[in-house]
């Protein structure tokens, strides 16, 4: 490679992306993606990936369940998987990492947490949150209280464990496969591999009359390579101003929630898009209380509904274990609410808009991500709600 | 650990470096020693006297 060509590739797969950059690319890609069809979320698609072996338990007869390799939801996460899989090779910053046993028992509980948050709140904290944030539904609001304080209970939990029950997370840790320190490595070359298959996929699905469903799967492709290059990460970004202080991703989830709500009101507001799409009956309980739990759980796994995919695509054992467990959750949790006919009384579905008017919902929600910036900065020097010194 | 004194860390995330970085710039504390040998990276952290 030449030192131009070389000095290209460092920069894309060398060094860590900015992440204020990361984070206009992804609001800039879900509002692509809801002019497309539908904005992001990760629930849905493990949800559809935990039904499947609810079905194939025999637990539940749903004859009209999509195929995953169909499904939106599901091939948005395959993206995100193979696309992190792929820019990590790229990095050379794949490996299969086993983690010890303790915390590949907070990887699968923090999923279950996960996906029973997720289904309360309509959403993970992309869908339930930042999608519907941006939609202007009220739930977004909702589930962001919830995150913030399931964040500080999470983390609370984490030191009381780490100072009382030391012995239950630690052990060695095994990796396997990752690239020699020195001289040349074949990762490059392999995640080479997987972009081509994945810039074939969209050309078969097509030939078989399934144009949208490779598009999707193109889309969760882009959204896997910007987290794994930057490591944007919506936990970070609650988590880290109670636990060290930092608010770099708070201010990149702040500018991200900024572009998206900007984005997602230009397609309502002209009629491109109706105006209750992804607002979600969940304002009250159901985002409060889903949030917390959600909150929790992602705080335990180490990863959010978007963190935990692109991570298990490094390698990351831990994550593999908190998708099992998300799916299991999602997926029992929702039938627990159908069942027991809870989903319809989880909140109400409120339209900003429709209350407030345009102006003031728009500027009310880009008040609230500024106001979360700015006291996350300020948290920086106070440390008036960090713990870690 | 004592104010000055230091700790050695042993990660396999990619984003630690990032991580540790930002904890350490926030409070004050300095890694003085990074290295990575079969997908482990060790730092050696000094707290803040």
């Amino acid at each position: 490679m030449g030192p131009a060509l070389s000095a290209q590739y460092a920069a894309v797969f060398g060094r860590p992306w900015p992440v204020w950059g990361a984070a206009i690319l992804v609001a800039t890609v879900n509002v692509f993606l809801f002019a497309f069809d539908r904005p992001w979320t990760a629930s849905d698609g493990l949800r559809n990936w935990g039904d499947w072996v609810l079905r194939g338990l025999g637990l539940v007869h749903r004859p009209d369940l999509i195929a995953p390799w169909l499904y939106s939801g599901s091939l948005l996460n395959l993206g995100v998987l193979f696309g992190g899989l792929a820019a990590a090779l790229l990095s050379r910053e794949f490996a299969i990492r086993v983690p010890p046993r303790g915390e590949l028992a907070k990887g699968t509980g923090g999923g279950l947490l996960m996906g029973v948050g997720a289904m309360l709140a309509f959403g993970c904290n992309v869908g339930g949150f930042f999608s519907a944030m941006s939609a202007l539904s009220l739930s977004g609001f909702g589930m962001m209280l919830g995150l913030g304080l399931g964040a500080f209970l999470g983390l609370r939990y984490l030191l009381w464990e780490l100072e009382h029950r030391p012995g239950w997370s630690t052990g060695a840790a095994r990796v396997y496969g990752a690239p020699s320190t020195t001289g040349l490595s074949r990762q490059p070359l392999a995640g080479l591999v997987v972009v081509l298959a994945l810039l074939v996929l969209p050309f078969f699905y097509a030939r078989q009359g399934f144009h949208t469903q490779g598009v999707f799967l193109l889309f969760g492709v882009v959204f896997g390579v910007i987290f794994q290059r930057s490591r944007f990460c919506l936990v970070r970004a609650f988590r880290e101003p109670f636990m060290t202080g930092d608010a770099e991703h708070t201010r990149a989830a702040a500018l991200a929630l900024a572009v998206s709500t900007l984005g997602f009101a230009i397609l309502k507001f002209v009629d491109l898009k109706d105006k209750g799409d992804w607002v979600f009956p969940g304002a009250g309980i159901g985002a409060l209380a889903g949030g917390t739990i959600f909150g929790v759980g992602m705080t335990l796994a180490g990863g959010c509904g978007a963190g935990s995919i692109w991570r298990a695509g490094e390698g990351q054992v831990k994550l593999w274990a908190a998708l099992v467990g998300f799916a299991l959750g999602a997926s029992l949790m929702r039938l627990a609410l159908v069942q027991t006919g809870a989903l319809t009384k989880l909140g109400w579905a409120v339209f900003l808009p429709s209350v407030l008017g345009w102006g003031a919902a728009v500027v009310l929600t880009l008040l609230v991500v500024v106001a979360w910036a700015v006291a996350a900065t300020w948290n920086e020097d106070s440390r008036a709600v960090t713990v870690l010194d | 650990v004592p104010p000055g004194g230091r700790l050695d860390v042993l990660a396999t995330d990619p984003g630690a470096h990032a991580d540790l970085d930002a904890f350490t710039r926030r409070n004050g504390h300095t890694i003085v020693e990074r290295s990575e040998s079969e997908g482990v990276q060790r730092f050696v952290v000094q707290r803040a006297r």
